[in-house]
């Protein structure tokens, strides 16, 4: 039984499915054992029925609604792909801004993520910016936010 | 003359959607058997084999250019049936009942071939069997019929079996030879003899006729 349990898997191969050998030994095992060719010939038998009731069950069915359905489906897909490409070229301008808009911000992003990094001595200079309001107050803006300096008390205006 | 598949391919590809048609109308049956096999119910093996069709339509570009169509479809249709199957086991939490193995210990053998006949000349008799041979699949465990299926139906090889299903060939052979058990054991009334009787070779009467 031990070889019947070895030999079974492979009842149903088809030609070229076993390497030589093992086919051959399966013949030779079948030659010998009536258990295994009467299960073989069960096999064979019915081999191919499974997809004949299977298709048979299809057959019993309407399939008009299913073409429609499917062409319908596909239509849809059509139409939302068309009305895409219908925008796209009534709208070339707003299309083309649509897609440098992002494509600027995004090198914008990778030049400023990517410069040079000022030099604490250099940077200090270069970041700084002067405004004056009413020639009173000085704010000076830094990137450690804005500094007040108070105008000058001994009413030299700086003149 | 009907186009071949390649030139409704081609042709569908171009945006024909006639030539699309064609080919859904030419395959609707076998997909959808192919569906009904692996599913078991009626309305989701519809569903699956429309959602086959339109995935196929929207990959038609994906279709190397020898590749046979009904093959790729196929496939298609299997890989969104056991997605189905799975998704249905997973919301319903129902374990498949599996046949004991013990089931498969002797007996049985050559039962269905004595009353069909190695030379099956009666339609008839071929007919009703297939159609028995459809029911039980129902009752098989969802692996054993998705690998008939995929046999039967798609006609794949053993190789192509282990590719499609990833698991080894030699997996793939045993799977199958359960299968066919199982099968043969659920029809096993059918032919007249009980599931777990011996029956040689010629000596069972044909119980049908």
């Amino acid at each position: 039984m031990s070889e019947c349990s070895h030999y079974a898997p492979m009842l149903t191969a088809r030609p070229g499915e076993l390497p030589a050998e093992d086919a051959a030994a399966l013949q030779r095992h079948l030659d010998a054992c009536v258990h295994c060719r009467a299960l073989r010939a069960t096999f064979l038998a019915t081999e191919g029925l499974l997809a004949e009731g299977l298709l048979a069950k299809a057959a019993g069915r309407d399939f008009a609604p299913f073409t429609d359905a499917v062409m319908a489906r596909v239509a849809r897909r059509h139409s939302a792909r068309g009305r895409v490409f219908d925008w796209v070229t009534h709208h070339r301008v707003r299309t083309a801004i649509s897609a440098l808009v992002p494509a600027f911000a995004a090198a914008a992003l990778v030049v400023y993520l990517h410069g040079p990094t000022p030099d604490a001595g250099q940077g200090s200079q270069n970041l700084f910016e002067l405004t004056s309001d009413c020639g009173v107050t000085t704010v000076l803006k830094t990137d450690q936010g804005p500094v007040v300096l108070m105008g000058d008390d001994d009413g030299d205006d700086g003149t | 003359m009907e186009a071949d598949d390649l030139s409704l391919v081609r042709r569908a590809r171009a945006g024909d959607d006639g030539a699309f048609k064609a080919l859904v109308v030419r395959y609707q049956r076998k997909v959808y058997a192919v569906a009904l096999g692996i599913v078991r119910d009626t309305d989701t093996a519809w569903d699956v084999s429309q959602e086959a069709f339109v995935r196929a339509h929207a990959h038609l570009a994906g279709l190397e250019g020898e590749e046979a169509f009904l093959k790729w479809l196929f496939r298609i249709t299997s890989h969104l049936a056991i997605d189905a199957v799975r998704r249905e086991r997973r919301s319903l939490k129902d374990a498949v009942e599996d046949v004991p193995e013990a089931e498969l210990i002797g007996g049985g053998e050559g039962i269905l071939s004595t009353p069909l006949g190695l030379d099956p000349g009666d339609n008839a008799l071929r007919r009703e069997l297939a159609s028995r041979m459809t029911a039980a699949l129902e009752q098989l465990p969802e692996i054993h019929r998705e690998i008939l299926v995929l046999r039967e139906l798609e006609g794949l090889s053993y190789e192509e079996l282990a590719e499609r299903l990833g698991i080894q060939k030699g997996t793939v052979m045993s799977r199958l030879f359960h299968a066919r058990k199982k099968m043969q054991l659920l029809l096993a009334d059918y032919a007249g003899v009980p599931a777990g009787g011996a029956a040689d070779e010629g000596k069972v009467e044909r119980s049908k006729s």
